[in-house]
Order: structure tokens, then C-alpha cells, then sequence
């Protein structure tokens, strides 16, 4: 089964942002002239620099740096187990009085998490991360997974689901760690820490490990940052920060509560023993700046770059732009919603002269892409205004530009929108889109011929679905179903499909070892990780569910329209995501476009389909068969299938139907390759009225009850034999090889009924393929409004190393800058 | 971007500078007692003063004119008008 891994859909948005010449740059200046940079040719203004009080062109900093090599050279090169230069030991101190606690100097901040988070938790404690943790805390808890430590997840800020949490764990485990960051990379919001430092004094065994890297030198007392801002570490708390932001040295530090556990990481931490020291200049540059924030000057810096944030903060509200960011934080987030938005207004941005980042995902929900940049102190108001400016109006022009609206962002964000901009349809066309509530409103003759040669939903089919999907107890088994129609000016269809609204398993399209392990915990929570869902199809049909005429030139409007009313459908019936499954794989031109608009794409389990009806008989069938699969064939199926009574039921008996359910309910619990929920009974009543449908029931010739032992429900449309959903009894399986014999009564019948081929449906791959179908990936497009589900299922993967790399589950987040 | 009177305020004395350096316009000046050069400036639609000490050799306060009995103090060189 090939499934294309999390890693290949951010390679291909990664890929196409780099295409979009917004990211992966270079300057090619020889001389930077502060926070002016040069990227192909053209000067820009940098606003996405992290050096947020400018220090790295600071004169003290720069004779510090250039003192330390004549003192040293350009390394000393050793382990700082073994011996550090002088200027660790200055500069700890120093930061020890900047702090006001125990501080350990480590070469990254990423490597001090290295360092002190294997020392720290211990094997009976349990971890905690925000969603939006930056990446290296949790590249960090994977070794603390890899030592069968507890990490768990939890939605960002939201201290009442973690106070519930801490109950709930609290008699489990010694210590239970919450990982934070105090100021977020990517919103610039901050950690509730005035409401953490309630639950540390609240609770004993809750700890706080917090990474307060953007804060650092910009806020609090010398310039200790925004969680120690005015306040002593707590004693259960360990703060990690960074010297490569407003600190402009590169290089980081740890803050203990006491002198004991700095030692300790010290003495053990992993990274602070192997990897390499500090260089000599960024040392010196270091300790010039601990000088400054030891200094009142500090203040005066820090008051500069609240003023830029303040006046930007203003600007931006005045010129009405959606600003996500806190009023305090020199990191901006405008919401644009979609990542063909984003480029758009990068690029325009920088043809005025202004170079700012993109927030896109992973690192944001796809549908919550922005234009993230920061201000620094070295910024003029002059530059600030004009970016702003420049910002607000190429802003609505990329919108309307990208067929999009100010509503929908807002929407997408959750957010109040303040400000009325007219917006012309600058896309508009000759389409017409028709969206209808039943099948039973739709010409059945006009839907079939598109439609019926695709798959499983012709208009029969569809009318069975409505039929069955509704008034149940079970909120799983009401489905609502839409129905989409592009027109073009003659009245031809363009596009033309359907969705359902359903309750579905966010693991529904995960490998199986990831079910298996939800599926226990819905044992408790029988809702746990489900989703309220849209998504063209239906849970119960295969087969290429978006007809789309490509040969017309207004293809890429049509289905731009149908997107933007799906839209407009999530926002109706409150779904959280959006499905457009059973695609072809291997299709640039739609993955660009689908990316562009806000949609991941994500692998389908392969399906098997038997493509050559052209055999006479039986003998035939079996010729064309390669030499494994022929043998195969006779020690499998040949040799049982005189074992059994194969009898094509229409209108099967309550009894018998009830006796085919339980053999479904059999497989059902049994398979987890597409995790959905066991389907009502009411969907095998409807089926017999129905002309379409059959049943092909297997039962053993040596029982004289000939109870069924297997069956296949099939569904028929003119070219194509269905079989859909199998039931057996497992027992019998083991020994008469049922599953398999039911398959190639599917092939018999479906030659016998002229059909032009068979789809095998998904799951069970290797078997299908040995009566020689022919294996076919497709692929679904995603949109989720916000990734916590699936990240979480990203940590319930991270249990099982091995398959874990084969799916690259838990690479999936590339980080905040 | 024009700004409020309001807004202006919530800038500190350099900040107050850099918008008046961007946005305003040098009107006329005064000397007053105790050392300090008085400017007058319009920004935004509104009259701003600021005081510059010339002992300190610095600028200690930027403010906007509140009332229109304040322009009178100034030299009649300028035609001053209560803008609002």
C-alpha cells in the first residue's frame, strides 16, 4: 500500500512557495546596511528579522565579538564537561543577575531543550505540550516518548482543559510537565502565565517548562523576557531562552529555580556534554550585551521598540488590516486565509520594496495562512508606514484577485470583521452553479450518464443512501446530502457531484496500527476523535465522485465555484473539515490549484480493480493469471470453491438478511485500513426493494442448515459490478478460505453480467491483486480549520518507531521560524 | 495615515518627534522663561508644541494645543488659526 506521507505534503507547499520566489531567498548584499536587504536585485525593507531591538549592528557587541577572537581565535574547542573559556563563566554570571536565578549557557536553545528535558522529567512523570509548542520542544519529547514517557497534547492556551487534565492525571504520575512557549512564533500571542503560576502554587506536582526565546531582551527587568518579566521563577519551573533574537548573538540559556537542578542538567544533560561549545565571537558579543541589559540602557531600547509596535499595532487598525497579534508582541500576523492569498501579497509586497514572511502550514491550519512580519527597532516609522500602506491596499486587491473575500477570511479565523471593503467578482464568468438538497430533484437520466459509469452513486444508489441515512438514535448514521452542478452558458455540465455530511473518524483515511490504537480509546469515548465532516462522496461509495470537465477552458472557475459555495455549505452546517476524496494520485496541475486554495493533500488506501473482462470462461480467467497467481489460484480457490453452495439472492428473508449483517458486523471489527462506523441496519433493509442491488451468499455444501458463511453485497450499474461490502464468518475463512472465494464469485458474476469492470474496493490489496487486479492509488484533499486532531493522532502514531518512519507521521511539522 | 489627538498621545516624547519630523510642519517659535525654545507645529490637523530644554539640551514635552489662547503667545508673524 503506498501512502504518501505528511513529509511529501509539505515538501510539494513548501515547493511551490519556493516556486512563488517567497521563501527559501538569499540576500546578496556584501555589506548589509541595517535593515535594508538585497533578494534578486531589488532592495528591501527587512521586516522579518527577529532581531527585534537591533543589537547585531551595536558597536559594543561588534569590539566584543572582534575582542574575543584576537583573545581566543576564532574557537577553543572543547567540551565544556572538560574546561569552557572564561566568557562562559562571565557570562554566566551575569545572567545569573539578569535572571535573577541558577543560568546555564547552551550552544542553541534547541540543544538546551536536549539537554534538560531528559534530566528533568523522570520516568514516572507525564508530559503536556500546547498544540503550538514551538518544534524544538517537541523534537525534544520524542526522546522522552522513546522512553516510554507520556506526551500527550492539548489545545493551545486553554488552561481550563489543562487544570482538567492535571486532575485527572495527578494521582497517576509523580510530575506532570506543561510545555510552553511564552511568546508564540507564528500570532505572536502569549502564555496565560499569570494563570500557570495559579496552578503551580495549586498544584505540587504540576511543573512548567517554558521556551520564552522571542521574548527575550525585549520585555521585563534587564530584559529577562515576558514570563519573568516581573515576577521570580517559580520554584517548579524552568524557562529556556535564545541569544539568536533581540539578544543578536546566537546561542542560548537555561533558567533554573535553584542551584541543585542547574547542576544537574549540567552535569547530565546530553547536549551540554558532546556538542560543541560556544565560538569565542559570539561569546564576547554575549557577554557585551549582558553588559547592556544590566544597563539602564536596555530600558531605552526596549521603550523604542514598543513605540514601532505600537505605532504598526495603530496603522494596522486604522488601515483595517486583520491583525492577529497581541498589541505588545513585535511579531504581526495578518490573516489572508489562503495560501494563493498569502503568495500573492508577499510577491506584490516585495515588488514595493518590502520583504515579509509567510505563516503557512504546517506551521498554521492551511486555511489560516497569513502574512507574518516583525518590527524591530531599527525600523523607522517612515518604513513602517509605508509597508502598511503598502499592505492595505495590494491587500483587497490580492483577495479579490484570488476570487476570495474579506468575509471568508474573517470566517476562516473566527474573527469580528470590523471593516467593510466593496469587492468586485473580478473572476466573474458565464457559470452557473446549481446546489440541490436530494437526487430526487436532479434529472436522474442527465446525473446517470455522467455519473453511473464513475462508481457506486448513481441516482438509485444516492436515493437508497438518503433513504437510510436518516432518523437514527445514532448521530453517525444521519447523513446530509448536497448536490453540486456547474453549468456552462449552453446549460452543459462542467462539474457535477455530490457530498454528505457525516460524522466520520479523524483516523478514517490513518493506517491501521493508528485506528487500532484510537479504536481502544473510543471504547471508553465511543465519539473520541470524530469529526463532523463534508465530504464529496460518501463513507459508502468508491470511485471518482468529482466529474469535471477538463476539456472545457473554464474548468479551474468551475471548480473554484464549486470550492467557494463548499465554503459557504461548512460554514452552514458548522463542519469542521472538508473532504474531496477517491482523486487520481499523480495529478500536478490539480494538486497545485487544490494547494493553493487551502486543501493538504493526503494518500487514500490503494484500491484493486479488475480491468480485463475480456476471458470467455472460467479456464480462461485463470490463464491470463501470472505463474504465482495461477498457483495461487488452484491451492486457494479452485480447490474450495466445490465446497461450496453459491446461490445470487434478490430479496433475501429478514432471517437471512439479519444472518449476512452479522457477517458484515464480523468484518467490520475486524478492519481498520478505512476506519469508518459500523453502517445501520437500515441500509441492508433498503437494499432489497432495490433492482440494482444483490446479494451473493456462500454457505458450505457439508451443512445441512447451509448457513451463509460469506456474503458480498453488490450493487449493479450498467457497466460496472459493484461488490461493495463483504461479510464472512472467520472460522470458516480459516478453513475453506472464504473471503477469497467470495472475491472470485464477484468475478464470476460480474463476467457473467457483461460488466466492463470490477472495482474490489479498498483494504486487502495483495489478495485482489492475485486474481489480477491492477492496484490504483487515489488521493483526498483535505481542509481542516484547525490541525489539533490531527496532531494528536501525529503523537498516538509516535508509540510505534518502525511504521512511524514509513509514514513520516511524525515529521509532520516543519517549524516556526 | 492621519492620527487623532488621542492617538498622538499615546507616544512617548521621541516618538512624538519622529511623527512631527514624518507628518508635521514647523510653524513658528518662542523663547520662554526659564531657558526653554518653545516650537510650534501643525501635525494631522491639530497644533502641537513642544519645549526644549536648553539647559538639558533636550526636548522634555510635545503636546497638542488645546486651546486657541495658546497661539495668541506666539509672534504675529504667523496667521494662526484654531483648527480644531
Amino acid at each position: 500500500m503506498s501512502k504518501k506521507s505528511i513529509i511529501e505534503t509539505v515538501d510539494q507547499i513548501i515547493n511551490h512557495a519556493k516556486d512563488r520566489g517567497v521563501i527559501h531567498l538569499a540576500t546578496e548584499d556584501t555589506k548589509l546596511q541595517q535593515n535594508i536587504i538585497t533578494i534578486n536585485d531589488k532592495p528591501l525593507v527587512n521586516f522579518g528579522s527577529c532581531s527585534y531591538l537591533g543589537l547585531e549592528f551595536n558597536e559594543k557587541l561588534r569590539n566584543g565579538a572582534k575582542n574575543a577572537i584576537d583573545d581566543y581565535g576564532t574557537q577553543f574547542s572543547s567540551s565544556r564537561a572538560y574546561v569552557s573559556p572564561k566568557f562562559y563563566v562571565d557570562l554566566e554570571d551575569k545572567l545569573t543577575r539578569i535572571f535573577g536565578s541558577p543560568t546555564i549557557v547552551t550552544a542553541t536553545t534547541t540543544l538546551g531543550h536536549q539537554a534538560a528535558l531528559p534530566v528533568l522529567v523522570g520516568p514516572n512523570d507525564v508530559v503536556i505540550l500546547d498544540h503550538q509548542v514551538h518544534s524544538s520542544i517537541q523534537s525534544a519529547a520524542q526522546q522522552l516518548k522513546a522512553k516510554k514517557i507520556p506526551v500527550e497534547l492539548i489545545r493551545h492556551n486553554r488552561m481550563d482543559l489543562l487544570e482538567k487534565r492535571i486532575l485527572e492525571l495527578k494521582g497517576q504520575y509523580e510530575n506532570i510537565w506543561y510545555m510552553a512557549d511564552g511568546i508564540y512564533s507564528m500570532y505572536g500571542d502569549t502564555t496565560p502565565i499569570d494563570e500557570i503560576y495559579s496552578l503551580l502554587d495549586k498544584y505540587p506536582s504540576f511543573n512548567f517548562y517554558v521556551d520564552d526565546a522571542h521574548a527575550m531582551s525585549c520585555f521585563g527587568e534587564n530584559g529577562r523576557g515576558f514570563v519573568l518579566a516581573d515576577r521570580k521563577i517559580h520554584e517548579r519551573m524552568v524557562v529556556a531562552t535564545s541569544f539568536a533574537k533581540a539578544f543578536a548573538t546566537g546561542g542560548g540559556a537555561l533558567i533554573f529555580p535553584n542551584k541543585e537542578m542547574a547542576q544537574k542538567v549540567r552535569n547530565c544533560g546530553g547536549t551540554l556534554i558532546t556538542s560543541g561549545p560556544m565560538q569565542p565571537s559570539a561569546l564576547g558579543a554575549a557577554n557585551a550585551c549582558a553588559d547592556i541589559h544590566l544597563s539602564g540602557e536596555i530600558k531605552e531600547l526596549q521603550e523604542d521598540l514598543q513605540e514601532n509596535i505600537k505605532y504598526t499595532t495603530l496603522l494596522l487598525k486604522k488601515y483595517g488590516l486583520p491583525n492577529l497579534s497581541e498589541k505588545s508582541s513585535p511579531i504581526f500576523f495578518i490573516a489572508v486565509g489562503l495560501p494563493k492569498i498569502g503568495y500573492n501579497l508577499i510577491e506584490r509586497l516585495m515588488g514595493e520594496g518590502f520583504y515579509l514572511n509567510l505563516g503557512i502550514f504546517p506551521a498554521v491550519p492551511i486555511k489560516n495562512t497569513g502574512v507574518r512580519f516583525t518590527i524591530t527597532r531599527l525600523h523607522t516609522f517612515e518604513q513602517i508606514e509605508a509597508m502598511v500602506a503598502a499592505m492595505a491596499h495590494h491587500f483587497h486587491i490580492a483577495v479579490e484577485e484570488e476570487s476570495y473575500s474579506l468575509e471568508q477570511i474573517y470566517k476562516a479565523f473566527k474573527i469580528e470583521q470590523k471593516t467593510n471593503h466593496t469587492q468586485e467578482n473580478s473572476q466573474k464568468s458565464n457559470l452557473k452553479l446549481e446546489r440541490l438538497n436530494s437526487i430526487e430533484k436532479i434529472d436522474s437520466n442527465e446525473w446517470d450518464s455522467i455519473m453511473a459509469e464513475r462508481g457506486a452513486f448513481d441516482s438509485e444508489y444516492l436515493s437508497i443512501l438518503e433513504q437510510s441515512f436518516k432518523g437514527h438514535q445514532a448521530k453517525e448514521n444521519n447523513w446530509t446530502f448536497d448536490y453540486f452542478l456547474v453549468r456552462d452558458e449552453n446549460g452543459k455540465i462542467v462539474l457535477a457531484t455530490f457530498t454528505t455530511l457525516a460524522l466520520l473518524k479523524d483516523d478514517m483515511l490513518m493506517p491501521h496500527y493508528i485506528s487500532n490504537e484510537v479504536e481502544q480509546k473510543r471504547q471508553d469515548d465511543p465519539y473520541y476523535l470524530t469529526t463532523k465532516t463534508l465530504t464529496v462522496g460518501s463513507p459508502i461509495s468508491e470511485g471518482d465522485h468529482l466529474y469535471l470537465n477538463r476539456s472545457n477552458k473554464n474548468w479551474k472557475k468551475a471548480l473554484l465555484i464549486f470550492m467557494n459555495e463548499l465554503e459557504k455549505v461548512q460554514q452552514e452546517y458548522n463542519a469542521e473539515n472538508i473532504i474531496i476524496r477517491d482523486l487520481k494520485d499523480n495529478d500536478d496541475e490539480l494538486d497545485a490549484f487544490m494547494v493553493d486554495n487551502g486543501f493538504f493533500k493526503t494518500s487514500m488506501p490503494d484500491s484493486g480493480i479488475i480491468e480485463k473482462m475480456d476471458w470467455n470462461s472460467e479456464e480462461d480467467f485463470y490463464l491470463a493469471l501470472s505463474t504465482r497467481s495461477k498457483r495461487h489460484f488452484r491451492e486457494n480457490i479452485r480447490r474450495f470453491e466445490g465446497e461450496f453452495n453459491v446461490e445470487i439472492v434478490k430479496n433475501p428473508t429478514n432471517s437471512q438478511l439479519q444472518s449476512y449483517y452479522d457477517l458484515y458486523l464480523n468484518v467490520k471489527k475486524n478492519s481498520l485500513d478505512l476506519n469508518t462506523f459500523q453502517l445501520p441496519y437500515a441500509f441492508f433493509e433498503a437494499m432489497i426493494p432495490s433492482k440494482n442491488w444483490e446479494f451473493i451468499e456462500l454457505s458450505l455444501k457439508n451443512d445441512p442448515n447451509k448457513k451463509p458463511v460469506g456474503v458480498v453485497f453488490a450493487y449493479m450499474t450498467k457497466d460496472i459490478y459493484n461488490g461493495l461490502i463483504v461479510g464472512i464468518d472467520y472460522e470458516k475463512n480459516y478453513e475453506f478460505n472464504v473471503y477469497r472465494q467470495c472475491m472470485y464469485q464477484v468475478i464470476k458474476r460480474g463476467k457473467a453480467l457483461n460488466s466492463k469492470f470490477l472495482p474490489l474496493g479498498f483494504s486487502a490489496i495483495v489478495e485482489k491483486k492475485k486474481f489480477g487486479a491492477s492496484v490504483h492509488g487515489s488521493c483526498a484533499y483535505m481542509q481542516a480549520k484547525d490541525n489539533f486532531n490531527m496532531e494528536l493522532l501525529g503523537t498516538i502514531s509516535g508509540k510505534d518507531e518502525k511504521k512511524t518512519d514509513n509514514y513520516g507521521i511524525n515529521k509532520r511539522r516543519i517549524l516556526p521560524i | 495615515m492621519v492620527l487623532t489627538k488621542e492617538e498622538f498621545c499615546l507616544f512617548n516624547v521621541k516618538s512624538k518627534l519622529k511623527l512631527m519630523e514624518k507628518d508635521g510642519c514647523f510653524l513658528t517659535t518662542k523663547v520662554s522663561q526659564n531657558n526653554y525654545l518653545i516650537s510650534l507645529y501643525e501635525i494631522y490637523g491639530f497644533y502641537v508644541e513642544s519645549t526644549y530644554d536648553c539647559v538639558q539640551m533636550k526636548t522634555v514635552r510635545v503636546e497638542p494645543v488645546l486651546s486657541s489662547n495658546v497661539l495668541e503667545l506666539y509672534p504675529p508673524a504667523k496667521q494662526l488659526q484654531f483648527l480644531n
